[in-house]
């Protein structure tokens, strides 16, 4: 009896703790939505061709890292996943560094070599090619920021995956390609849809790495996030700020319910 | 690093803010412009020296951001403007009690100590890449009034050599200081306080240089300004506080009253 009473105060206390802790994410981005339509001005930030621009130019980037990420991070993840190597680990472990790294640093490293005197970046401007402060600048900051989140996941799933399938398939006569195409990929595509949502999410809300390697001119590089807080530091302030900032929420959920649901689990497997 | 820190400190206003928010009431709570940021702590150890047992604690902001985060309830005794309009904004809305001219401040161009570029019309030349503050924020504001009071041709070679048009001035100094641009539109402070930049004055070519007036305020929303505040602002205005802000490149307002 004693026993099923205080299972079943824990248990309600178990779910509202749960239930406040969902609300610690609610709530503020409801405050945001309230604010914006109260004090700011979505309907003018929409019409605004400044904060079209910065959207575009974000939604491209974010999308062109994501699918560079998943091009390129694919064969690493799974060239370090099968390589049973204390090297392999440690070179995994090292991909997730840019995870633990202030932006603003990742922007100073991604300088100190693309820079206009950077390593690459020096000889490349003799050369008449100009990195930093370009498109292509905004897309690297993104990559090197948001990639090792695809790779990460990309990484487990790959181990996770039971080798014995692959094995199989080779006995049965497939070959390398085709095995990875119907036998690794459905295993691992879950993970890989994951993490290349994480990837895209965080790109597009990269801004640290972004200001210091590319700068912020509007239709070049100046994303929405930069966007926002040129907003907050004009005389617009908060309520631009804000309404810039409900555009990019609201668009990022509608994008991600659309990834979710074309890249669900239930799907991958059909 | 030093630099490093420079830079991170515009880009993460706000949160070093809202997390310092503290109940103590011995404390002075200055919320001031980021260009400041040199210079303030000369000022507050001269106040110190006079009111030893007060506690002045700064944070640093672009000034729209702090006057922001002021109209949002943070606990701030003193605001110091870098601009006379986030000033404005709070005495309208009836949260300043007293107002303070302290300093103007002059739009140049830095650049390299060993940069060839000597006026402004040699930012218009082959491979000069400039930055400037983005319209809207208040430095890039006044170097759209300079780069309008220029022949419009000269203007236009300088607008093509824009690689950043930047949120805050202290980012536009980095982009100097780093050497990804060859001249940025700051403050001239923001020279005096940098190491290996030298300062293009604007004022020959433009008769008269664009400047900013920096503008001190006493927060008091429901009780009377504290008897720090007071002291506060009546140390900025005195002769110790001129003689500082003039060594760091201010131009102190001298008061006639």
């Amino acid at each position: 009896m004693n026993e099923g009473w205080t299972r079943r105060v824990v248990g309600r206390g178990w779910v509202v703790i749960a239930l406040a802790f969902g609300l610690f994410f609610i709530v503020p981005l409801v405050g945001l939505f309230v604010r914006a339509l109260t004090d700011g001005d979505v309907g003018a930030e929409l019409r605004s061709g400044a904060t079209w621009e910065a959207l575009t130019l974000s939604v491209a980037t974010a999308s062109l890292a994501t699918a560079l990420a998943i091009i390129l991070g694919t064969p690493l993840a799974y060239l370090l996943a099968s390589t049973p190597s204390r090297w392999a680990r440690a070179a995994a472990t090292a991909l997730e560094l840019p995870l633990v790294l202030p932006p603003v640093v990742a922007g100073i490293a991604l300088l100190t070599v693309f820079g206009r005197r950077g390593y690459l970046g020096e000889p490349l401007d003799q050369a008449g090619i100009q990195i930093s402060f370009t498109t292509a600048a905004v897309v690297l900051a993104q990559i090197f920021v948001a990639a090792p989140f695809y790779i990460r996941s990309a990484y487990g799933g790959f181990l996770g995956a039971d080798p014995r399938y692959e094995g199989v398939a080779y006995t049965l006569g497939l070959s390398r390609w085709q095995t990875f195409r119907r036998i690794t990929l459905p295993l691992v595509w879950p993970a890989l849809a994951g993490g290349a949502v994480l990837c895209w999410a965080r790109a597009l809300g990269e801004f640290g790495a972004t200001l210091l390697f590319a700068g912020s001119l509007s239709g070049e590089t100046r994303t929405l996030p930069i966007a926002i807080v040129t907003a907050f530091e004009s005389p617009a302030g908060l309520a631009g700020a804000v309404s810039i900032s409900v555009i990019l929420v609201l668009f990022a959920v509608a994008l991600l319910l659309v990834l979710v649901r074309s890249t669900s689990v239930r799907g991958a497997y059909r | 690093m030093l630099r490093l820190v420079r830079l991170a400190i515009p880009a993460l206003i706000g949160l070093g803010l809202l997390a310092g928010c503290s109940g103590d009431g011995e404390e002075l709570r200055v919320f001031a412009a980021a260009s400041l940021t040199d210079v303030m702590p000369r000022l507050v150890e001269g106040f110190r020296e006079q009111y030893p047992s007060t506690d002045v604690e700064v944070a640093y902001g672009g000034s729209q951001a702090l006057a922001s985060q002021i109209e949002e309830g943070a606990p701030a005794d003193v605001f110091v403007s870098a601009d006379v309009l986030q000033a404005q904004r709070l005495i309208a809305l009836d949260l300043a009690a007293d107002r303070l001219d302290l300093a103007r401040n002059a739009l140049v161009v830095a650049v390299a100590a060993g940069s060839a570029i000597d006026s402004i019309e040699d930012l218009g030349g082959n491979d000069v890449r400039v930055a400037l503050g983005a319209p809207g924020v208040p430095v890039g504001e006044l170097t759209l009034q300079a780069l309008a009071q220029l022949p419009a041709a000269i203007a236009a070679e300088i607008r093509k050599n824009v690689i950043t048009e930047d949120p805050n001035v202290r980012a536009v100094l980095s982009r100097v200081e780093l050497g990804e641009a060859d001249a940025g539109f700051v403050y001239r402070t923001d020279v005096t306080s940098a190491s290996g930049l030298r300062a293009v004055e604007l004022a020959g070519a433009l008769g008269t240089a664009p400047e900013t007036t920096y503008v001190v305020l006493s927060i008091a929303e429901d009780d009377p300004p504290s008897e720090d505040a007071d002291r506060f602002l009546a140390y900025l205005g005195g002769p110790e506080a001129a003689a500082i802000l003039r060594a760091a490149g201010f131009e102190p307002i001298v008061r006639t009253t």
